[in-house]
């Protein structure tokens, strides 16, 4: 699992690769630090990478989702591959999330 | 352990030859110093008795001597007074002659310190009378002084109470007039005429040194006061009194609210002879008193501190009570020394025991003893040493044909093992075939058996359970197990091989032992089940509906009993899916603490309800459910099964089974991608769905991981993979708590972001995933079936 953040003025470009699953999803939680310190910006989260994701880093998704909510920024996930989509489709989250490709 | 009792019998063996010496020395002691006790007081008694005695003689001493000079006086009166009188009644006396006479009486008793003759004016030739003096000078010559002036004398009471008396009277002592400084005490007598009257006096005065030199002559001890009393309470003491008592002693005389003194006194003047007792602060001081008999009224008595007398004794009591330690001591060593030489013998018994008790029997006893109770114990001693010797090589004996028997039995047991097909082996031979078996003696070795032979268009299946248990029927069991390998390849039908097999038992059979047998071969094209039962029980036959049943068998006789049976052949047609379960009476026989049998129908039950399961998680499951239900009984019979699944050759999909161990350790988890990396070789496996299911595997081991366990203990978690046809089973089981995670309520995917709970998404997950989901609780363990179709 890696977390890239480029944090421009107004926007903040994110790419996630790997899995985020049990094991790596406290180190998912630690790099994404800095998205939810600025949750009141707009950040684009590229998941061209992202292999696998389990209910936990599913829950961390969320957790950044509502704190962008509350702060009034806004999140975009981009290029989500087909299984993990399903995987959001499943749990209802494609709903929540903001997901362009 | 070993050296603490050693010192610990040590420490008490010491105390027991302590403890007697002691206890024996500290009642010798009391009955030492009880005596010592009762003889002291008895000295303190004649030590008082002989004080007594003493002062009473000192003081009849003292009486006599002081009688003796008062005596003398008197007697010198008594002469002098006729010879005066006659010179008297002279018409003209010679006053030489008068003189001349007293002289002599004052020369003659060197006690008289002066001498007064004094005549009553009436006769005399002068006025005022007559007197003559006799006095001692300074070299103790006599001195007569003669002079007319008598009227004051005259005067005195002495005079006056004397002129009234006729006989010698002495008087209290008092200050001399003549020589002031000297007391005096007088001796006076009237003279009388013939015609009786009185016409004078003659007094002789004595100084009162004279009666108190004596007083210090003898002396009951050093420091005693000898003091005399006069009638009229003067204290006379020596002038050589250097008693240490004698200032407390007159100011005791002197004080006269000494009520105790006072009454001593009275008793003195009295005339009594006595003892006292008077205490004060520091001392107490013993008094006797005796009466002087010449003087009315007057009383010697002699004082003594009470602790001078005893000063002798109680040194001696205290040379006493050191001599008696002293003795006490050497009678302590003397008696711990004859004690520990006494018990030598027995101290030297007790090593020797303690030598046995280490295991040394030939350990050496001491040498006989004259004792006769210690000769008593050694014999004993000895008895005891063999008798322990030789149970000691009994039981070595004993534990080395045990040891033995075991491992001819544990190696019996390995032997019988490797006759039975490994159930594993089965899935290699016939891949299209689900067979699983199990035999569990109730001993070591057991007279269970099952067999199976696979060709390729066909199988054989066989249980048998040879009467009784244990080693014979183990025998037995290889022997009809030896029969069936040799007959299997024969390609004979069912009945055929049990009436073979009944032949052979009978003609080998010497014991009267018998066998039962259930034995029958599945054509796998056309699912033909032919069998023959030989007196076993029936075998259970459950659909993929789950209608469980028992297959319709003939029971005919067991096999080795009678030769002329005609053993009935029967047959059944199976459908893909059918499961047939062999099994010995010890599953259905099986009893619980409270003496209830396991039973068909629960039997029937328990394979109905797990039929989805493969083959072996039925098996192994039964097994398990058993054991449970036996908790607190032990096994008293062999249990043996063998299932068998049929399924269509050319339907059936290339099998694949494998079972996956992982401990409660979130770094297992890589595990599960492999093994569906291993699965994905087996069948056509999207990626996408090889991830779901991944996903939905790794959602329910990590719920277990993080929330099955109360404890930090290391657990095991088991996924069972199988494939058959196109469908995937996984058996996910645990030992932790109980969850049924089919029960888990769904997450509410339609709710507003704010609505959605953060956790519980991994049993939903999974559930959405998995096309079905089971869960079954059994014996403590969490099974969880999921199925997915591929």
């Amino acid at each position: 699992m890696d977390l890239s953040i480029n944090i421009q003025e107004d926007k903040i470009f994110a790419a996630v690769t790997g899995r985020i699953d049990t094991s790596t999803s406290p180190l998912f939680e630690e790099r994404m630090q800095p998205l939810l310190e600025n949750a009141n910006k707009e950040i684009e989260l590229d998941l061209q990478g992202l292999t696998y994701i389990s209910s936990a880093g599913l829950r961390l998704f969320l957790i950044l989702q509502k704190k962008v909510s509350t702060a009034g920024g806004k999140l975009v996930l981009r290029h989500m591959a087909n299984d993990i989509a399903n995987v959001f489709k499943m749990t209802g989250f494609s709903k929540i999330f903001n997901i362009v490709d | 352990m070993a050296r603490k009792e050693e010192r610990t019998t040590f420490a008490r063996k010491q105390t027991l030859s302590r403890r007697l010496s002691r206890i024996i020395t500290i009642w010798a002691c009391i009955i030492f110093f009880a005596f010592s006790i009762g003889a002291n007081m008895n000295a303190r008694r004649m030590v008082s008795i002989d004080a007594e005695h003493d002062a009473f003689v000192q003081l009849d001493y003292i009486n006599l001597e002081v009688n003796s000079v008062l005596n003398n006086v008197v007697t010198l009166i008594s002469n002098y007074e006729p010879l005066v009188s006659e010179e008297l009644q002279k018409t003209h006396f010679d006053s030489s002659t008068i003189a001349y006479l007293t002289q002599h009486i004052v020369n003659s008793d060197s006690n008289i310190h002066s001498f007064v003759l004094s005549l009553d004016p009436k006769i005399s030739s002068s006025q005022e009378g007559f007197s003559l003096l006799a006095s001692r000078d300074s070299l103790g010559r006599t001195i007569i002084t003669q002079t007319g002036k008598n009227k004051e004398y005259m005067q005195t009471n002495c005079y006056r109470h004397t002129s009234k008396t006729n006989t010698g009277v002495w008087s209290s002592p008092y200050e001399s007039y003549y020589t002031p400084g000297v007391w005096i005490c007088s001796y006076s007598q009237p003279l009388h005429n013939k015609s009786g009257e009185f016409i004078g006096m003659i007094t002789a005065n004595i100084s009162t040194s004279r009666l108190t030199q004596f007083l210090g002559h003898v002396n009951i001890r050093p420091n005693a006061l000898t003091f005399i009393i006069s009638d009229d309470g003067e204290l006379l003491l020596s002038d050589s009194c250097h008693s240490t008592l004698k200032d407390s002693f007159i100011a005791r005389h002197e004080d006269s609210s000494d009520t105790l003194w006072q009454s001593i006194e009275q008793k003195m003047h009295a005339g009594e002879h006595g003892e006292c007792t008077l205490m004060n602060s520091d001392e107490t001081v013993l008094y006797y008193y005796s009466p002087l008999s010449q003087l009315q009224g007057w009383s010697i008595g002699v004082a003594c501190n009470k602790s001078e007398i005893l000063m002798g004794l109680n040194k001696q009591t205290r040379t006493v009570v050191i001599f008696d330690i002293l003795v006490a001591i050497c009678m302590f060593l003397l008696i711990s020394r004859l004690i520990k030489r006494h018990t030598k013998p027995i101290r030297e018994l007790a090593n020797s025991a303690r030598e046995i008790a280490q295991g040394n029997y030939n350990a050496s006893l001491p040498e006989p003893s004259p004792n006769s109770e210690l000769m008593e114990l050694q014999d004993a001693f000895d008895y005891m040493q063999h008798s322990l010797d030789f149970y000691n090589r009994q039981l070595k004996k004993q534990a080395s044909e045990k040891q033995r028997l075991a491992s001819e039995k544990e190696l019996s047991r390995v032997i019988q093992e490797g006759m039975i097909p490994h159930p594993t082996q089965a899935i290699i031979d016939c891949p299209y075939t689900d067979i699983y078996g199990i035999i569990r003696p109730a001993r070591e070795v057991g007279g269970d058996l099952y067999d199976y032979f696979i060709t390729p268009t066909s199988m054989f299946i066989a249980i048998g359970d040879v009467s009784g248990k244990g080693i014979p029927a183990s025998l037995l069991m290889t022997e009809v197990k030896t029969m069936l390998h040799t007959l299997k390849n024969a390609q004979l039908g069912p009945a055929r091989m049990i009436n073979i097999s009944n032949h052979f038992i009978i003609e080998s059979n010497r014991a009267d032992m018998f066998v039962t047998m259930f034995l029958g071969t599945v054509e796998f094209s056309t699912g033909k089940f032919t069998y023959c039962n030989a007196g076993h029980n029936p075998p259970i036959l459950c659909s993929p509906d789950g209608t469980t049943v028992e297959l319709p068998v003939e029971s005919n006789m067991p096999l080795g009993c009678f030769d002329d049976i005609d053993f009935v052949e029967q047959e059944v047609f199976l459908t893909p899916g059918q499961l047939v379960m062999l099994y010995t009476d010890g599953i259905s026989e099986a009893e619980n603490a409270f003496l209830e049998r396991y039973g068909v129908p629960r039997l029937l039950q328990f394979i109905s309800d797990s039929r989805a399961l493969a083959v072996q998680h039925i098996a192994e499951g039964l097994l398990n459910h058993i054991i449970h239900f036996m908790t607190g009984s032990d096994q008293s019979d062999d249990i043996s099964m063998l299932g068998l699944r049929y399924h269509h050759p050319e339907l059936a999909p290339k099998p694949f089974a494998t079972t996956l161990y992982m401990s409660n350790n979130l770094n297992e988890l890589e595990k599960i991608t492999a093994i569906l990396n291993e699965l994905q070789t087996h069948c056509p496996l999207t990626d996408e769905l090889k991830s779901s299911i991944n996903l939905a595997l790794e959602e329910i081991v990590v719920n277990i991981i993080n929330y099955a366990y109360t404890d930090t203990k290391h657990h095991q978690i088991a996924i069972y993979l199988s494939l058959f046809q196109n469908k995937l089973e996984f058996a996910v089981s645990d030992d932790g708590k109980a969850f049924d995670p089919t029960k888990a309520p769904d997450a509410d995917i339609d709710a507003p972001i704010e609505d959605r709970s953060i956790g519980g998404l991994g049993i939903f997950i999974a559930r959405q995933t998995m096309d079905e989901m089971e869960y079954i609780r059994v014996d403590e363990t969490n099974i969880l079936l999921m199925r997915k179709t591929i």
